[in-house]
């Protein structure tokens, strides 16, 4: 996939799964003594940091296998209060944590809201709706915070914004295939994707990194979780297949492949 | 002004070609290694803005007819040529920047480059590097940290090694040991949660350790 060796691609899952682990337990041996020391909360989002990039190198060869390492990277995000958690969860598929939080008051930092936004799009339909709704009011009467740039490759809120609101807003358009509205989320996705491709083919285009496989992320969990929020939804599934099928037709952008990996996440995980 | 450990990763190296290293000749450059050697003036004309970006963004990539050092009977890369020597200091500290949530530990790039991502041989080098916390390119003796992106703005796709770049030569005395390890060795051990072990060290006994340059003076 994308040019890489599968083989080498899982031993450096398993290489950085073992890393991991390894300084978990060197970590563990410290907990209570160094625990408030911030070289030592460094050092456990590091740990985190290898489980992320543990579990995007497992997700290229082996979705399902992928899921429990996101899974644990949350959770180590989660209890240094790093809420990068959030996507992390999503691509976990771990509705348990996701569910278990207050809503925050994030409407100050753009990178909060961005996380939170995409915590409530995950759940909508299957928790506090009005949560989601209140997000996007807010979005709507704050051009200056949707001007900002977030998430990794860094794009305007306002495209998550317009990609979020087109899904959950296109029912209203149902029966009514003159309205442009019931595909504005085709366009917002076209825009996200685009924009993974380039951070993609900026890094393919250092052939000595790419070629020999070293320090590579081939994708960010950002774009992986909004896609899961997209996907999770059954009414969705067709819509999407539909989308890839078309979009390969087109150009086949070099970051359809997530789109088939978060289906296949959600298979899965049944 | 900063004394920064790092870590340099080089595969496929013989024992003696690594003490030796160590002990004497330091860590050198390609440009050097190829030319046998440069004097001040070829120093002076090398580091550049755009070498270490070529260095950083096209190491692979073959040399445009257009180059001075193009050769039509060899096949030569950016890297082959390169002033600059590359290092990894690793992430701490770096989660507090914005945006930047997924760092690689210094030891598993630098294993990975030595280890030919866990196939051969090769050793790791401790380290240390002056830097200044600004870009310094013509000051031989001043390395970038190329992996903050404040000081560099062109956006450098790899960020998240933590790679610093040293100039011409790491010497000797800042070298304080380097690990050999094997490949296949070391992700067996990773697969059952440890820590590679290396095969073995060798220590740098003319290391000047950076804790005595530092300026303290005591109350009287």
């Amino acid at each position: 996939m994308l040019g890489l060796s599968g083989a080498t691609l899982q031993r450096l899952g398993d290489a950085y799964e073992g890393y991991a682990a390894a300084s978990g337990i060197a970590l563990r041996q410290d907990l209570g003594v160094k625990e408030r020391d911030p070289i030592w909360a460094e050092k456990e989002l590091l740990m985190g940091s290898c489980y992320v990039i543990a579990a995007i190198y497992r997700s290229l060869l082996d979705t399902g296998a992928s899921i429990p390492l996101f899974g644990i990277a949350s959770g180590v995000y989660r209890r240094r209060n790093n809420s990068f958690w959030k996507p992390l969860a999503i691509c976990g598929l771990n509705r348990e944590w996701l569910f278990g939080q207050e809503a925050g008051r994030v409407e100050a930092s753009p990178q909060e809201f961005f996380y939170e936004l995409l915590r409530q799009y995950y759940l909508f339909n299957s928790g506090d709706e009005n949560a989601l709704g209140r997000m996007l009011e807010h979005a709507a009467t704050s051009p200056a915070l949707v001007a900002q740039s977030v998430g990794n490759p860094p794009v305007r809120l306002q495209e998550y914004i317009a990609f979020i609101r087109g899904d959950i807003e296109k029912v209203y358009y149902k029966g009514d295939p003159a309205e442009d509205g019931s595909r504005a989320w085709v366009t917002a996705l076209r825009m996200l994707l685009q924009r993974t491709a380039e951070q993609l083919q900026l890094a393919q285009s250092n052939r000595f990194q790419w070629t020999n496989e070293i320090g590579l992320l081939p994708f960010e969990p950002d774009i992986l979780a909004t896609l899961l929020g997209f996907c999770i939804r059954t009414r969705n599934r067709n819509e999407i297949r539909a989308f890839a099928e078309e979009e390969e037709a087109r150009h086949d952008s070099p970051a359809l492949f997530l789109v088939r990996l978060a289906l296949e996440m959600i298979a899965a995980s049944r | 002004m900063y004394f920064q450990k790092v870590l340099k990763g080089i595969k496929d190296l013989s024992p003696d070609a690594a003490a030796g290293m160590i002990r004497e000749d330091g860590i050198r450059c390609n440009a050097w290694r190829r030319a046998g050697g440069m004097s001040a003036s070829d120093i002076s004309v090398q580091l550049t803005d755009n070498n270490i970006l070529s260095h950083l963004n096209h190491y692979g990539d073959p040399l445009p007819a257009t180059h001075a050092q193009y050769s039509s009977t060899e096949r030569l890369t950016y890297g082959n040529i390169t002033p600059f020597i590359s290092t990894t200091a690793g992430a701490l500290q770096r989660f507090s920047s914005p945006g930047l949530n997924i760092c690689f530990p210094a030891f598993m790039t630098a294993l990975q480059f030595a280890t030919a991502n866990f196939t051969t041989r090769g050793f790791i080098f401790y380290a240390y590097l002056i830097t200044l916390g600004k870009k310094a390119i013509p000051l031989v003796q001043i390395s970038e940290e190329v992996r903050e992106l404040q000081l560099y703005h062109h956006y450098l796709p790899y960020h998240r090694e933590g790679e610093i770049v040293a100039k011409i030569v790491i010497p000797s005395p800042q070298i304080e040991k380097a690990e050999e390890y094997d490949g296949p060795a070391a992700i067996r051990d990773l697969r059952t949660g440890k820590v590679p072990a290396p095969l073995q060290t060798i220590p740098n006994s003319g290391y000047a350790a950076p804790d005595i340059y530092c300026n303290i003076r005591e109350i009287v």
